[in-house]
């Protein structure tokens, strides 16, 4: 006790230290305990002092889990020994190492150790490796390292696994590394290699294996250049993802929407063929009908030219019947063809004044109104976007079946206005004539759909039906209101974006 | 005492051709015209081959050419005419049922000198046929090396 009252420093310095240090005397009682173990045992050291020491300092041998002692000798190895544990004050045990020194005066000295933070962190390390191991393994992610001063190439047994060899038959060498990768990536990646082992830093690599097993494999990898404690280049260490499977996928994509592509080419090839087909039906057409047409109306004619006289009045009926009948089937025919030219025909947009086009139909149809009353109220009417040709034919139609239809009337008023709404221009053409059924709106734009006998309005049924289409090819509606008796308005509406100077 | 020059009709359908006679005729123009049935017989009238091989040496005042023959079409034929030195400056009349565009535009892109749709009402056709003939074989002034002959009325 007079040791440790002799020098102040001795006692501050005892107080200090991280290791526990307890004393005893020659009769087994406790003399001193230093802070650090009164954390380890619980006691405080007035509490301890005077206590015997198995009292304080109570042992135990972890494995065999019965009561240890330190035995005290001069040799400090004999203290060394493993798997002890402390019980506390509290009744918790703690993982120790310590010395037990024989003091001259027959007391001991006790120096021991909490080894329950080296333990934690050591079961840390063992968990997070084990986590490490679990997720390299269902990664299909592999490790490896290449020293650069002897050349020995390392591969964990997962990268073993993805180059298709067994585990730990890796030979070792940077060679048989080689080897394995796909020939026609080995430049690309003994130069990336080679690049981060001259110039630092990390790499990131896809590459293919094929290794002796024959089966190809797709592998990204990273890693970097290790230094040795002087700075000194000493190897390339990384990780290794099999991505196969993700490769495998993205190649099945790429097919799949190859496929894709090819079908869309074949329909679009079919759809070609068809439009071609129709194209060379409608030629046809125009050749091998209009032919016969033209024979039998020539024929008629001329029958009917030779025949003046001879023939009895049925006769010359029937041949005005046949002409007629003919001139009508000679209509339908270019009608038709003029429809299908004109949906086949490329749009040619330009400004076009719509007050100006109407205005120049009107004269058009004035042949056609000769004798009658009609009074035209054209409001004015934007500029818009368009086919030139396309629109004319357009307001040719509706404006010929508004002459048209209110010729029973002994006035015919027809107005002609338009408005810009919801995104669009609509056109409007109004007319005091006939009117039709609601019923039947929806046939009017119909091919060689008529509300009318011939005789009573003529016609071949193709004028809406192409009104309907034109629109349409520049992006916008047509519809229809009327009631019997009552006239009709046709509308039909362009883009607006198709409206002049926006 | 109106000069009359001669007109190649190609023209396969005998309607056609009856029809077309006709028509010329109500001019009194269907005296010199020659029937070729198909591009082939037109060609060789042309190039004075075939059953032609004898004929006369001289190229008629106007071709009125169909576009749908049998054997050479009527554009191979305005083709092969067009790049003919000899025959180059005879004045083409396509003279068919089509209107389509293509058919025009490969027409006049061959340099053929009119093209002419058949109306199918007979009075216009008549009509057509009437001012075709005359403007060609009586008012046209034909390139030199053409057959005609004096008129009797």
């Amino acid at each position: 006790v007079q040791t440790f009252e002799n020098a102040e420093w001795q006692r501050v310095a005892l107080m200090a230290v991280g290791d526990a240090v307890l004393a005893a005397d020659p009769d087994g009682r406790v003399t001193f305990l230093n802070p650090a173990a009164t954390a380890l045992t619980g006691w405080a050291e007035d509490e301890a002092v005077g206590r015997p020491l198995t009292e304080v300092f109570r042992l135990f041998d972890e494995q065999a889990g019965r009561p240890a002692s330190l035995e005290a000798s001069g040799e400090p190895a004999n203290g060394r020994a493993g798997g002890l544990l402390l019980r506390g004050r509290d009744g918790g045990d703690r993982p120790i190492e310590g010395r037990a020194l024989p003091l001259a005066g027959g007391g001991t000295v006790l120096v021991l150790r909490d080894l329950g933070e080296l333990r934690r962190a050591e079961e840390a390390g063992r968990e997070s490796e084990a986590r490490l191991r679990l997720a390299l393994q269902a990664g299909r992610l592999g490790t490896w390292e290449w020293d650069l001063r002897t050349g020995a190439v390392a591969l964990s047994p997962a990268l073993e696994g993805i180059h298709g060899r067994a585990p730990g038959s890796f030979p070792g060498t940077f060679e048989a590394f080689h080897d394995d990768v796909h020939p026609d990536d080995r430049d690309s990646v003994l130069a990336a290699l080679r690049a981060t082992a001259e110039r630092g830093g990390t790499y990131q690599l896809e590459y293919r294996l094929l290794p002796a097993d024959g089966r190809l494999r797709w592998v990204e990898a990273r890693g970097r250049l290790m230094r040795d404690p002087a700075g000194r280049p000493a190897g390339l260490a990384g990780v290794c993802l099999d991505v196969t499977r993700r490769k495998e996928d993205e190649e099945e994509i790429h097919r799949l929407n190859e496929g894709l592509e090819h079908k869309v080419e074949e329909r679009t090839a079919r759809l070609r063929e068809a439009n071609r087909e129709l194209e060379s039906f409608s030629y046809s057409v125009s050749h091998d009908l209009r032919a016969p047409i033209r024979h039998i109306s020539g024929f008629a004619e001329m029958l009917q030219k030779n025949a003046a006289g001879k023939l009895d009045p049925a006769g010359e009926r029937y041949l005005r019947i046949i002409t007629e009948a003919a001139r009508q089937a000679g209509m339908l025919v270019d009608e038709l063809l003029a429809f299908s030219r004109m949906g086949r025909a490329e749009l040619r947009q330009t400004r076009v004044d719509m007050r100006q086009m109407v205005e120049g139909v009107c004269r058009e149809l004035e042949p056609e109104t000769e004798g009658r009353l009609v009074r035209w109220n054209v409001a004015p009417l934007p500029e818009v976007r368009g086919d030139p040709s396309m629109l004319r034919l357009v307001w040719r139609n509706l404006l010929t079946n508004a002459v048209k239809y209110t010729r029973p009337r002994p006035k015919a008023i027809i107005d002609v206005d338009a408005a810009e709404r919801d995104g669009e221009v609509v056109f409007r053409v109004r007319d005091n004539g006939v009117g039709f059924d609601m019923r039947y709106a929806d046939k009017l734009f119909g091919v060689f759909q008529r509300l009318h006998a011939v005789e009573e309005f003529e016609g071949t049924g193709i004028g809406l039906a192409n009104v309907r289409r034109l629109v349409s090819r520049h992006g916008g509606r047509t519809w229809a209101e009327g009631a019997v008796g009552q006239g009709a308005t046709f509308y039909f509406s362009l883009p607006a974006g198709t409206k002049e100077g926006e | 005492m109106a000069e009359l020059k001669r007109i190649l009709l190609v023209e396969d359908s005998p309607n056609d051709i009856e029809l077309t006679l006709a028509a010329l005729e109500e001019n009194h123009l269907a005296n010199e015209v020659v029937v070729a049935r198909d591009g082939e017989e037109a060609l060789d009238y042309l190039h004075r081959g075939g059953i032609f091989k004898m004929r006369a040496p001289g190229n008629p005042a106007v071709v009125l050419l169909d576009l749908k023959l049998p054997k050479v079409d009527g554009m191979e034929v305005l083709r092969q005419l067009k790049s003919d030195p000899g025959l180059r400056t005879v004045p083409v009349v396509m003279l068919t049922s089509s209107r389509e565009e293509r058919d025009l535009l490969a027409s006049y892109n061959l340099g053929v000198n009119a093209y002419v749709v058949k109306p199918v009402d007979f009075a216009d056709f008549v009509q057509a046929l009437s001012k075709l003939g005359l403007f060609w074989a009586v008012i046209n002034e034909p390139p030199p090396g053409s057959v005609s002959r004096v008129s009797v009325p």
